[in-house]
């Protein structure tokens, strides 16, 4: 298994222990990536909001770049795969617009053909390696922890454009959890948003967001929350501690990346997954884990 | 048809009589082709009147009978009864969130009627045009392709219920609302102009999460979600100058410099003095080597992008 | 304490907002009063279009002789001339309103070819006509600021010495009944349709304006009149409008025949809807019909581009409520009962014959659909006559002076009200109702004959005594749907005892209106309007002239 790699901005910088994590995940697993370094930020659903026209070039430049590896693309941030996904529909159904964007992508010496795939790390270990073999490199599983998983919004909706889980009662998480010895803890709140999009805009909201779904996912007896999304993974944990000020008592649940999870199942030592840059800590949980 | 007897598990609530909302548990045969209003109706008559539940046209037109259907918003009448049973073993049905409950499945659309005014939506004409009542403007379907598509809503409510930040944002119009203006924004004949986009930043304009529960729960494909993005960017090029059109400015910059976010700057810029707020989160994301660096090297390629940008309008920046 | 109001609209379809918005700009303090939120109003089903002459090839004479044809000649000429003159001004504006039309290459509003139109003059938009109609005329009820009394349920007609003096209504959220008095009240509730079983029309499309007038004594028209769609989907009822044979659709039977061209040679599936229900029902009765009663719409052929261009709605209907998709599939339908052609006898400005009282739209008759009705000339009814109703009742209640208000009517509304309240073990309303359902269908629809009609007549009168003895149990005053559907039922009883009689009486087949014992026509014995009036005995018949300018009647013989 080869792809195409497209970390997101977010997991080269303020959260590049994730970045770590991955690499962990796929040396393991024996998946090779290749890193779009000259790829740009995909937009993250604000660029468009200023021209949409310059979202869907440069986007599509990233798909032309691992169109032209002769691989598909592979993510480990929903938000970049949602806003890929879309542009990706969007480009499919309306052909002049698809011209358009050639036009200008010739300039820079570039082609979209329109076959390149875009795939979460989620669904490529469902998908693309499969559960069974996902369970058998395990080696470390995690029994005992209960994991709470926050799907966010971009990893299901619109589910026309993502054509992978069902939004209104998903199950990939809980799947992946399970593959990797866990169980999981259902809470509301799972597929709703962690408030990342306004939380410069709206900073109590995004909180009282936060702080919601958290505090539900600790009642229904959570460890941790697993998500597939850097910024919801920041929102959640960098924020938690911010967020808590809107609730009556703290929160402390620790949040993990889909990636972290992974790592930790496949064995790797809890120093090297970047736990210490996290807000809340990680310590409780991991001694549930220990045999 | 085969039939199965399926669980209905209805919130209730009559004020006139009742402390709290409660659970009550129906048994139904239904058979494939059933809808969950077809189901209603059934309890209705033969098992309990006191059900009530708004309806009318039973085809999806009218937009009644929205309700919380095993979580989220949907037209009871459209719904098909085997299909949430073989999803969800069940159906649980409840009234519609953001909006108090009258009684039962029937909720007080009041704030959702009082966001859609807060738009003035209604056609703002040329004057000119319209005083001469022997022709139509004239339009090709191209030109009101998008007002189309965003007439064909329905003022449901479903979008409006299962709004995440309206939950949180009572001060957010709405997605409803927000597809209406653009309705009209988007109309060559409405010369509403500033006069609709300034208002918007009051509106909330800055306060949709991009979550898609609007466009996933929507029965008639509006994708409001996609409309607010729109308005957004109108909002943008007319000046607008709250945080939230700073905060797009900021991206758009960061990612013309760089080729990728450059979170610090993002940060600082977006919310200048209110970075104040987070100095303690500051200090501690600095102690644990988290905090990320304010000096960005560009990606490699970086004149590939910066070309792109001036050759889709955005110019030297 | 009594609420004055200058105009009182009761209905906010399209012809009681395009009513309210004139009376309103007209100077008069108008009030709508509506069972439902106005957006929710049948209107907003309405899905073929609306018919206009606007093409310089064409001639509102000839959208009036196509109009009067298809009538079988019952309609009253002078209200259809007014219909077809005004018809293009009626659309300009609603597109200057902001009505989202389907265009012309050259951007001009499009039209199609409709049942019975010599020309293609009906105007759409895809195939939601309806929806974006009333979405527009409730934008510009809101823009003039009408006062709109949403989710209450008007009971009654205040008429004192052949005076409107008002309504008596329940809101909903309470389960209180007030009085407002009104100079002027029109009345815009739209058709009876849930008298019948099987109807396209909505669960609320209850005839409340008709029943309300014909209690406060004015007498109804041409009520044998009822229109059934041929095309609705099995088994729902869901309309599949005629748009879908206007684009080009064939009707097909189980033998795989287009059968239409036995029945009509030269039009075909667009024929008058009578002329093609009763060759679906033909086809079915003679045993050439699919298993349950029904043939197939076969689009097909138009392919999947244009369907998802023109008729994008219907696809949508068949998948959602039939799974069928029409690109793949033939759609399987039947008819159903779809509009009221009779109604409450108004002139060419709504008026009726109480001073005071209009009404606009499907609930009355002017009659300019006489015995049958073309498709796309409902919308345009609404509006043309909506906005006369308007003007003319905005006009009235500036030159009337406002009189004393009888409350006596109110407190017999509160004790009907309080009896099926309280009443506790009785009979069951949807019993009741199905079996009226059951024998409208039966006896007195498509095909009628006198021994079916007769056997409606005494079941109606069981159906009655019954209903004397409804138990709703639901004793709460607070939105009360099962107390508002038994008000309705009520109405509906009336409206079912005037079809019968009316069909009954009519001794010849005119328009939807076909007797197997009178299979013809007969200008001579029936070219006259039906009318029907309450009395203490029953229903009274009475008849009154076609008023005919133009075009003499020919072919009824």
């Amino acid at each position: 298994m080869k792809y195409a790699y497209y970390p997101g901005c977010v997991a080269k910088s303020t959260a590049s222990e994730l970045y770590d994590s991955t690499a962990f995940v796929t040396n393991k697993l024996g998946i090779e990536l290749v890193e779009l370094t000259a790829a740009s930020c995909c937009g993250a659903g604000v660029q468009n909001e200023d021209n949409s026209f310059l979202c869907a070039v440069l986007n599509a430049r990233t798909f032309a770049m691992a169109e032209s590896m002769g691989l598909d693309i592979l993510t480990i941030c929903s938000t970049c795969q949602g806003v890929m996904r879309q542009i990706k529909k969007q480009l499919k159904d309306d052909s002049p617009l698809f011209s358009r964007v050639n036009e200008t992508l010739a300039k820079v010496g570039q082609k979209y053909e329109g076959k390149v795939k875009i795939k979460h790390l989620l669904w490529a270990l469902l998908e693309d390696y499969g559960l069974e073999k996902l369970e058998a490199a395990v080696v470390k599983p995690l029994k005992g922890l209960k994991v709470a998983p926050f799907y966010g919004c971009y990893i299901l909706r619109p589910s026309e454009a993502l054509e992978f889980d069902d939004h209104e009662k998903p199950t990939s998480l809980e799947s992946l959890i399970a593959a990797l010895g866990g169980e999981t803890a259902h809470y509301d709140g799972e597929t709703k948003c962690c408030g990342f999009p306004i939380l410069f805009v709206q900073r109590t909201k995004a909180f009282q967001m936060t702080a919601r779904y958290l505090t539900n996912s600790k009642q229904a007896g959570a460890d941790l929350v697993v998500t597939p999304c850097p910024l919801c993974h920041l929102s959640l944990d960098t924020y938690q501690i911010k967020a808590e000020k809107h609730m009556e008592s703290k929160i402390n649940i620790p949040v993990l990346h889909l990636s972290q999870l992974v790592a930790l199942a496949l064995g790797a030592k809890p120093e090297a997954l970047g736990f210490s840059k996290h807000m809340v800590p990680m310590e409780k949980a991991l001694h549930k884990l220990k045999p | 048809m085969e039939t199965q007897e399926a669980v209905f598990r209805i919130l209730r609530f009559n004020p006139e009589k009742d402390e709290k909302p409660q659970y009550t548990v129906f048994h139904v045969s239904i058979d494939e082709q059933m809808t969950v209003l077809d189901a209603l109706e059934k309890i209705k008559h033969e098992q309990d009147p006191t059900l009530t539940f708004r309806r009318s046209c039973r085809s999806g037109i009218c937009g009644s009978c929205t309700m919380k259907i095993n979580g989220l918003a949907k037209l009871a009448c459209k719904t098909r009864a085997s299909l949430e049973v073989a999803k969800h073993e069940e159906v649980l049905v409840e009234p519609m969130e953001n909006m108090p409950t009258i009684r039962d499945l029937v909720v007080d659309m009041g704030e959702f009627w009082n966001e859609i005014n807060r738009g003035k939506p209604w056609l703002m004409p040329d004057e000119t045009v319209t005083s001469d009542i022997t022709r139509e403007n004239l339009l090709i379907t191209a030109q009101q392709q998008v007002s189309s598509k965003l007439a064909d809503c329905i003022m449901c409510g479903a979008c409006f219920a299962d709004c995440i930040s309206r939950v949180f944002d009572k001060n957010f119009t709405g997605p409803a609302s927000l597809a209406k203006v653009y309705r009209f924004v988007a109309d060559p004949r409405d010369k509403g102009g500033d006069e609709r986009i300034s208002p918007l930043v009051g509106m909330g304009l800055w306060s949709c999460t991009h979550c898609y529960m609007c466009w996933s729960q929507c029965p008639r494909d509006v994708r409001p979600v996609a409309a607010i993005s729109e308005l957004r960017t109108q909002s943008v090029a007319k000046g607008d100058s709250s945080q939230g059109a700073r905060h797009v400015k900021v991206f758009m910059d960061s990612i013309y410099k760089t080729g990728a976010l450059n979170e610090a700057a993002l940060y600082l810029e977006t919310l200048r003095l209110g970075v104040l707020k987070d100095l303690d989160l500051i200090v501690r994301l600095g102690l644990k080597g988290k905090a990320p660096s304010f000096f960005k090297k560009a990606i490699p390629q970086i004149d590939e992008v910066r070309l792109i940008y001036r050759l889709a309008g955005e110019g030297k920046r | 304490m009594v609420v004055e109001h200058d105009v009182v609209v009761v209905g906010a379809g399209l012809a009681g907002l395009r009513a309210a918005i004139e009376a309103k700009n007209n100077g008069a303090d108008v009030a709508v009063f509506s069972k439902l939120h106005p957006v929710r109003s049948h209107s907003d089903q309405a899905q073929g279009g609306i018919n206009a002459a606007l093409s310089a090839d064409d001639s509102w004479e000839k959208h009036a002789l196509d109009t009067v044809v298809g009538s079988a000649y019952l309609a009253d000429q002078d209200a259809v001339e007014v219909l077809c003159k005004e018809a293009p001004k009626a659309i300009i504006e609603l597109e200057h309103w902001g009505a989202l039309f389907s265009r012309t290459t050259d951007g001009r509003i499009a039209q199609r070819p409709f049942g019975g139109a010599g020309f293609p003059r009906t105007c759409f938009a895809a195939d939601k006509t309806g929806h974006v109609l009333q979405q527009t005329v409730f934008e510009q009820t809101s823009k003039c600021e009408a006062r709109v009394y949403e989710e209450w349920f008007v009971t009654s007609l205040v008429v004192e010495d052949n005076v409107c003096k008002g309504i008596t209504a329940l809101e909903l959220l309470t389960g209180r009944l007030e009085a407002f008095n009104a100079k002027a009240v029109i009345l815009a509730t739209g058709g009876a349709g849930q008298v019948y079983g099987r109807t396209t029309n909505s669960l609320t499309t209850t005839g409340d304006g008709m029943a309300m007038a014909y209690r406060a004594g004015v007498p109804l028209e041409d009520m044998e009149f009822v229109q059934f769609h041929p095309t609705t989907l099995y088994p729902s009822g869901i309309l599949i409008s005629e748009a879908a044979r206007g684009e080009g659709g064939y009707l097909v039977n189980a033998k795989g025949e287009r059968f239409m061209a036995k029945y009509s040679t030269n039009m075909q599936e667009l024929a008058p809807r009578d002329v093609v229900t009763r060759a679906i029902e033909t086809e079915v009765r003679e045993g050439r019909g699919f298993e349950g009663g029904y043939v197939h719409l076969d689009l097909r052929h138009l392919g999947e581009e244009k369907i998802n261009e023109r008729l994008p709605m219907i696809r949508d209907l068949a998948l959602y409520f039939a799974g069928i998709d029409p690109v793949k599939e033939p759609i399987p339908v039947w008819p159903a009962q779809h509009y009221t052609m009779g109604g409450v006898p108004t002139d060419i400005n709504g008026a009726t014959s109480v001073k005071g009282l209009y009404a606009a739209g499907e609930c009355a008759c002017v009659s300019v659909h006489g015995a049958n009705r073309l498709g796309g000339n409902s919308l345009l009814d609404t509006l043309i006559f909506g906005r006369r109703a308007g003007a003319a009742a905005a006009e009235h209640a500036k030159r009337v002076s406002r009189t004393a208000f009888p409350t006596e009517q109110l407190k017999a509304e509160e004790e009907k009200v309080g009896r099926l309240l309280s009443r506790e073990d009785g009979e069951n309303l949807w019993a009741i109702k199905e079996t009226l359902g059951a024998v409208m269908n039966e006896k007195v629809g498509v095909f009628r004959d006198k021994v079916g009609l007769e056997t409606a007549r005494k079941t109606l009168q069981t159906l009655r005594q019954r209903f004397e003895r409804v138990a709703i149990n639901d004793r709460s005053r607070r939105f009360n749907t099962a107390l508002v559907e038994a008000l309705e039922f009520d109405f509906a009883l009336d409206l079912a005892e005037v079809i019968i009689a009316s069909a009954l009486a009519r001794k010849e087949s005119r328009g939807a209106h076909y007797r197997l014992d009178y299979s013809k026509r007969d200008d001579d014995g029936w070219l006259k309007h039906t009318l029907t009036a309450r009395t203490a005995k029953g229903v009274r018949l009475s008849y009154k002239p076609v008023t005919i300018t133009r075009f003499p009647p020919s072919g009824g013989k």
